[in-house]
């Protein structure tokens, strides 16, 4: 297995340029399945990362 | 139309539970508000369950957080995949008991089950749907995504397109490659060419036609549009764009047929995106990924969570360096 080009997404760049799955949605989209319109909306945004202690995880769960 | 697709990252800030996948697909079911609709429901959540040792399909525990959350919204829910999965699925960690549901084949464990749907498209003339999803009054199409050496990128619409018919239906979807002949044996000059064509291919995508002695057979599987055949075979072999849609398409058809069977807003879809190795899950083994992990998707529409997802993995750099050697 290796890269044959370099365009589209990259599962293309391996498995090849025509099985495109952006012309599939464009299809689907036609099909009236749904809409490639989105808000894609992050459910927990990532704080800075905090400097902390290793939580204490016991040997035996009730200690 | 704009669509809302939820999305948990892979990352995380801190050692915290409340920061990985898990925690991330229950909020996510929560935005979806997946309790509130499933009540009275026979719930169907279509997981590929793999096959021999395959261990990168979705998590038993992502599949529990599911399940658990059906039935506290008072859903009656069953997983249902390919009788051949379904058989061998405790092999790889999915049963009632870790799982909290029972597990079904789709269409029977005979392929007996299934309900024809008459459709054309290319030699198509009709798709039979399982039994288990046309009985469901609700679905959760519970996806892992991967490449796919037939559509590149498999994802949501795999998942119901090839994962909720029989294997009559599945193989003639396949086939639709092979609707025009990709070898015009008219235009080969003789033998020698014919035996050079065939051999051309490094990816043992041409092979001699099973069914004429003086044909090939391209695998379109197998192509990957390298084109070095096409500096032997000139005219005599057509890698035609459409072709390979034609699978990819097919498998809308099919994905609009499963979804038709259900009242509108009786679907929601979830993506996991880890393990993002190259070639699908029935291939029945685990390598290395190719592509980053790019979290958790969850929606009501299955093209925006499939374009949120093509997006997110998109965005990432291939990993050449974990590239299985064949």
């Amino acid at each position: 297995m290796k890269v044959i080009q370099r365009e589209g997404h990259p599962f293309q760049w391996i498995h090849g340029i025509y099985k495109d799955p952006y012309e599939q949605l464009a299809y689907g989209e036609k099909m009236d399945l749904g809409s490639r319109q989105h808000e894609l909306i992050d459910v927990l945004p990532l704080e800075e990362p905090v400097l902390g202690v290793m939580p204490y995880i016991p040997a035996e769960p009730d200690a | 139309m704009t669509s809302k697709v939820f999305w948990g990252s892979p990352h995380q800030t801190q050692l915290d539970a409340k920061q990985t996948l898990p925690a991330k697909l229950d909020l996510i079911l929560e935005k979806l508000e997946l309790r509130q609709r499933v009540k009275g429901h026979r719930v169907a959540i279509k997981v590929h369950l793999g096959n021999d040792v395959g261990y990168s399909t979705v998590h038993p525990v992502l599949v529990r957080r599911v399940v658990e959350a059906v039935k506290e919204g008072e859903g009656k829910p069953f997983v249902t995949d390919l009788a051949h999965s379904e058989a061998t699925a405790p092999m790889r960690g999915y049963t009632a008991e870790t799982i909290g549901c029972p597990i079904y084949p789709s269409t029977g464990f005979d392929e007996k089950w299934f309900v024809t749907h008459p459709y054309k498209y290319r030699q198509m003339e009709e798709f039979q749907l399982g039994g288990a999803i046309e009985e469901a009054t609700f679905l959760i199409d519970l996806s892992h995504v991967k490449g796919h050496p037939s559509c590149s990128y498999a994802g949501a619409i795999k998942n119901l397109a090839l994962g909720c018919v029989t294997g009559e239906t599945r193989s003639a979807m396949h086939d639709v490659c092979n609707y025009e002949p990709a070898f015009i044996k008219e235009n080969c000059p003789d033998e020698k060419t014919r035996v050079a064509i065939r051999e051309s291919c490094p990816y043992g995508g041409i092979v001699d036609d099973k069914e004429d002695p003086d044909g090939l057979h391209l695998h379109y599987i197998n192509c990957n549009q390298c084109m070095i055949c096409q500096d032997v075979a000139g005219s005599a072999l057509v890698i035609d764009r459409e072709s390979f849609m034609a699978f990819l398409k097919v498998n809308v058809i099919a994905t609009k047929l499963v979804l038709d069977t259900f009242e509108p807003g009786n679907a929601v879809f979830i993506n996991v995106a880890n393990t993002l190795t190259p070639v699908c899950d029935c291939f029945g083994f685990t390598g290395l990924p190719v592509l980053p992990d790019a979290g958790v998707f969850g929606s009501n529409d299955i093209i925006a969570i499939e374009q949120a997802t093509l997006d997110a993995t998109d965005a990432t750099s291939i990993m050449e360096k974990t590239f299985p050697a064949a």
